[in-house]
């Protein structure tokens, strides 16, 4: 609840403005509706009334004057309450998915490297998704339906009898805080199970469609699709519950209305009869009750969503709040780029390959270089000062790794690789294409507008690598750190590729994490590691 | 295409057309039950206006709680009635899908992998509020206006008339600002989807925009692209809202003309309207409060229309999933292979896509080692999987242990196969599970023997590490090498590998291949689909595709 909050507050931030128009509209949306019932019921019965008291007609026109513009005025004022409030969702929506991808990408690396797991990512987007409906479906309502009674307890209060507004009020907020309340608690750990299911029937299906063969050759298939099938029953059980679950909270608000309105009757009748009520104020009493029920009835889908809004709130919110912050900056001296770990010492235009069995902290060694792991040691020093003294954005500036695993983004070639560098030069992306060997590929389909596909699909592992060597070529390090830089390419093709970026960058100190005969043929020194 | 994009979504629905249709009717029940609502409303007024009252105060409000009651009721059952249809048919689709997907290979060029998933996962679930919402407020619109509308005639054609003008007006209105509109902006909204791919896209390269510094820019030019987005959907919402906007405005304006009409009526100032005698006011009352109810359900309608769209739009991907090209599995049989492991090709002619390949024919004896070689895409693969029985031939025969290779056979000759794929998908399983499914010491010693037990041991939770979790987690050599060790595991009659030497230095290549021959001198067969020469040298024999 609390997470729910602080995410739409600080989704608004910087929109206040809008967003209280937005409430004010919806406000008024919802006032005007009451108000109009009860005049136009009022017209009616009062006009009744003086009709059989042979009443001039000059007082009708006053209210059915007031009705025309109450109708027109509602109509004008759910154009403008829709407009801005969705305006205020697009923002909402927007900034969520903005913020996210802010807190994440400067998020620690352990944080970075749990988001490549599939399912991690498809429950952060379920979540987002799921808090997408915050705006329209929780916060408008809600404020809508606070309004109405408010508003409808003064009237009542005023015009029409204490007593009616006392009764319908309690009858109101007590109805329906008792049905809203029971329905939350009841759907929120089932949506929250119905979400995990729905990602375990995902990867079941994709492991399903990936590994066919494996599956077929080795006759687990049919074990597959029986628990896939299973895991598909669980979740229509659940949604079936939530589904319960949701209709009796619309037959439970609509019963509460009801309720509250027979009771209305009741009373209203009852008073009438003893003359402590002209007929005509009766009937704003009855309608401004009825219309009531309306604003109270939009509260339904608020409380089944409430619960799965509140749980990926709190999830994102974790995510947000991870401390970001670095402090101070230092600009690193162009000069003496010495790297010094207890293993080796490079200086410009040196290199070093770092050797040893799968699990001995190659690529641990290398973020720590880089860092974005903590090297509390403080054996690690670049220019003299540990790493850890150093601000990261300054490091980034002269230091750049290409770590095992690379994802491609964008669409074309020369969007993957200008990623973060927005205004390069085309010649400057053809050189390093050709250090990477890869401008030939790339001018038979369709040069730097060479179409990748989703995450570089359409180039084979060994392009790909290609591709991620050059992106980090094109930011001049002064540091190069390569993590089975050569990875799926042939040991011809790599070896020169190696000459290549040398020539290309020949003042670079290059580290790399090998267990390839090309790399460690190509460094000066090479080390072991374990 | 009008008639198409019309007939088409329906459809998808024929197997729970008679529960969808018991909904609607429920759902119509429950709307005439609000009538008796109005009319213990007008009951109570009217008896106030003009007394005696014919009821009892309680009377009333027990009679108007009576009515609501079963108006909810009602309510209740149509709503679940509607629920259970949808939900059994987005059912039906998904357990289609998984069952279509487990016994057919798709052919190259379909939605992929995801497309599907995305399908089968969420995309179903847009077929409900289509199926729950718009659906039973269709048949409203149809029926309870209608009622309504005679109700009115036979007490005032004054009223009758205004419903009468106002109410077909509605869709035509409709028609003419709305469905422009809507139909741009659904295209909108589709790219208000696509925010989230553009998310996924960065969150997913998240490693290389903090390694290469770009976070700032991809932030800024993310926030950039979503604010072009908002002020493009604004612009088409201004006018998409104009449709129901004027919805809005006819109800209010028909509710208000009632309003206007019934108070100069009841004064006396307007004599015209009814059939002679003056109305009274309880009947007054009673229209006025059925002058909602008779634009409610028009007003329902047009709210879920969005639903079926994106109802139609699922429908519309379940049948293009539908229209993929696909190639059966083979092997519903029970049969059994028996005898020593031969493998006999002749005149084998294989499909892909608009290709036919021929192949060789050749026999492979027991525990004879042969080679594939041939440039990629000569159908090396193609060959190993049409051994599988993945793929039906063409033409031509597959005899294995001497019996033909068929859907009777297929089932028993795979159980005697081990498999080698290129690049192997972790399951959301224990590497444990992916080598072998017991708690069986052998695994260790398989994964010993293909030389991955060192790098399994520094996996964080070693074999019981959930590849699939950590998006990866071995390099491609590693994953070969347990390939391998699974393949040691099932001690196969005959082990089909594909590339198994491809993309790997020298010392994991010879280290694969060693493994390999090793199987081979324990008595396995060995049919392997490479370019790589060394690997082919060492083997028994060498067929050649490359010939078409």
């Amino acid at each position: 609840m609390i997470a729910l909050l602080h995410v739409f507050r600080r989704m608004l931030q910087g929109h206040r403005g809008v967003l209280m128009i937005g409430l004010a509209l919806t406000i008024v949306v919802a006032a005007v509706g009451v108000a109009l019932l009860a005049v136009a019921g009022w017209l009616v019965t009062g006009a009744a009334a003086a009709g059989l008291a042979a009443m001039a007609g000059a007082t009708v026109f006053g209210p059915s004057l007031a009705v025309r513009l109450l109708a027109l005025g509602r109509t004008a004022a759910r154009y403008a309450e829709r407009l801005v409030n969705h305006d205020v969702t697009l923002t909402f929506l927007a900034n969520l998915r903005g913020q996210l991808l802010a807190a994440l990408a400067a998020s620690p690396l352990r944080e970075i490297e749990r988001l490549r797991g599939a399912q991690i990512l498809n429950r952060l987007m379920a979540d987002v998704d799921a808090l997408d409906g915050v705006t329209l479906r929780l916060v408008m309502p809600a404020a809508a339906a606070f309004t109405g009674q408010v508003l409808a307890f003064g009237i009542l209060w005023w015009l029409v009898s204490p007593a009616i507004a006392l009764a319908v009020l309690a009858g109101f907020v007590v109805g329906a805080g008792v049905v809203l309340s029971i329905a939350v608690r009841r759907v929120r750990r089932t949506s929250a199970e119905e979400e995990q299911a729905a990602q375990t029937v995902r990867t079941g299906l994709i492991d399903l469609m990936r590994a066919r063969t494996d599956l077929t050759i080795y006759g687990r298939m049919p074990g597959q699709v029986a628990r896939l099938t299973h895991q598909v029953a669980e979740r229509h059980a659940m949604r079936a519950r939530i589904d319960r679950a949701d209709r009796l909270v619309g037959a439970g608000l609509a019963l509460t209305g009801s309720a509250v309105v027979a009771l209305a009757l009741a009373v209203t009748i009852s008073l009438h009869s003893t003359g402590h009520l002209a007929t005509a104020t009766a009937a704003i009493g009855l309608f401004i009750t009825v219309a009531l029920f309306e604003t109270i009835a939009s509260l339904r889908r608020a409380a089944t969503d409430f619960g799965r809004m509140a749980l990926a709130a709190g999830r994102v919110m974790h995510l947000l709040r991870q401390d970001t912050t670095q402090h101070g900056s230092v600009m690193l001296p162009v000069g003496d780029l010495r790297v010094q770990t207890p293993l080796f010492d490079v200086g410009p235009g040196q290199s070093v390959s770092i050797i040893g069995r799968s699990g001995a902290g190659k690529s641990t060694m290398l973020y720590k270089i880089a860092g974005l792991i903590a090297d509390p040691d403080r054996t690690i020093r670049i220019a003299g000062r540990p790493v850890e003294d150093w601000v990261e954005a300054d490091l980034a500036q002269r230091l750049c790794l290409v770590p095992q695993r690379t994802t491609l983004t964008g669409a074309t070639l020369r969007a993957a690789l200008s990623l973060g560098l927005p205004n390069v030069a085309d010649s400057d992306l053809e050189q390093v294409l050709s250090v990477v060997d890869m401008a030939e590929v790339a001018q038979t389909r369709g040069g730097l507008e060479m179409p990748l596909g989703a995450g570089g699909e359409a180039l084979s592992g060994g392009q790909a690598r290609r591709v991620a060597l050059a992106r980090a070529l094109l930011r001049n390090p002064a540091i190069l750190l390569l993590d089975e830089a050569t990875e799926g390419v042939d040991s011809q093709t790599a070896a020169k590729i190696l000459r290549n970026i040398r020539a290309y960058l020949p003042d670079t100190a290059i580290i790399m994490a090998s267990h390839r005969a090309v790399e460690t043929d190509f460094a000066d020194t090479c080390v072991r590691l374990g | 295409m009008e008639k198409n994009s019309k007939s088409r979504p329906e459809a998808i629905a024929a197997p729970v057309k008679s529960t969808l249709r018991l909904a609607s009717g429920l759902a119509v029940l429950s709307n005439l039950a609000g009538l008796g609502q109005a009319i213990m409303i007008a009951a109570a007024l009217g008896g106030m206006l003009v007394p005696p009252m014919v009821w009892l105060p309680w009377q009333i409000a027990l009679g108007y709680l009576g009515f609501s009651a079963l108006r909810i009721g009602l309510g209740y059952l149509a709503e679940g009635r509607a629920f259970a249809a949808a939900d059994r048919l987005i059912r039906l689709l998904r357990q289609e899908i998984i069952d279509t997907e487990a016994r057919t290979v798709p052919r190259p060029g379909g939605g992929g992998v995801g497309a599907t998933a995305a399908l089968a996962v969420e995309k179903l679930d847009m077929l409900q509020p289509w199926l729950t919402r718009f659906g039973p407020a269709k048949t409203r619109a149809m029926v309870v206006p209608l009622v309504i509308l005679a109700i009115a005639f036979w007490y005032s054609w004054a009223i009758g008339l205004v419903f009468l003008l106002t109410g077909p007006l509605i869709p035509v209105a409709m028609a003419f600002v709305g469905v422009a509109a809507q139909r741009r902006s659904r295209s909108q909204l589709a790219k208000v989807a696509s925010l989230n791919d553009a998310l996924m896209d960065r969150l997913t390269a998240l490693l290389d925009i903090r390694v290469l510094d770009a976070g700032p820019h991809v932030v800024a030019d993310f926030a950039q692209g979503a604010g072009r987005l908002k002020q493009r959907t604004m612009a088409v919402l201004k006018v998409a809202f104009l449709s129901s906007t004027l919805l809005e405005l006819l109800a209010a304006m028909g509710i208000a003309l009632v309003a206007i009409y019934a108070g100069l009526a009841l004064i006396g100032q307007v004599s015209w309207g009814s059939y002679g005698t003056a109305i009274s006011p309880q009947v007054m009352v009673f229209l006025l409060l059925l002058a909602p109810e008779f634009y409610q359900p028009l007003r329902d309608m047009s709210a879920a229309w969005h639903d079926r769209a994106s109802g139609a739009a699922v429908a519309a991907d379940i049948d293009a999933w539908r229209a993929t090209a696909r190639d059966p599995i083979m092997g519903a049989g029970q049969a059994e292979v028996t005898g020593p492991t031969t493998l006999a090709l002749s005149g084998l002619v294989l499909r892909r896509g608009e290709r036919r390949i021929a192949y060789p024919d050749f026999t492979l004896e027991p525990g004879q080692s042969v080679a594939i070689l041939g440039p990629s895409g000569a159908g090396k693969s193609s060959l190993l999987l049409a051994v599988a029985g993945l793929i039906a031939p063409e033409s031509g025969e597959i005899t294995c242990s001497g019996q033909p290779l068929t859907d009777a056979t297929a089932q028993a000759w795979r159980a005697r196969l081990g498999w080698m794929p290129q690049r192997l998908h972790f399951m959301d399983e224990t590497l444990r599970q992916t080598v072998g499914q017991s708690a069986d010491a052998q695994i260790d010693h398989a994964l010993t023997r293909a030389g991955v037990a060192e790098v399994v041991a520094a996996l964080p939770d070693q074999d019981q590490t959930v590849l699939g979790e950590l998006g990866g987690g071995l390099s491609g050599g590693e994953a070969r090498r347990v390939t391998l060790a699974r393949a040691i595991y099932g001690k196969p009659d005959l082990l089909l590998a594909d590339e198994p030497t491809a993309d790997l230095d020298a010392e994991t290549a010879a280290l694969v291949t060693e493994g390999l021959l090793r199987l081979q001198a324990e008595g396995a067969s060995l049919l392997i689909a490479t370019h790589d020469a060394e690997l082919a040298a060492r083997l028994d024999r060498i067929i050649e595709v490359d010939q078409l």
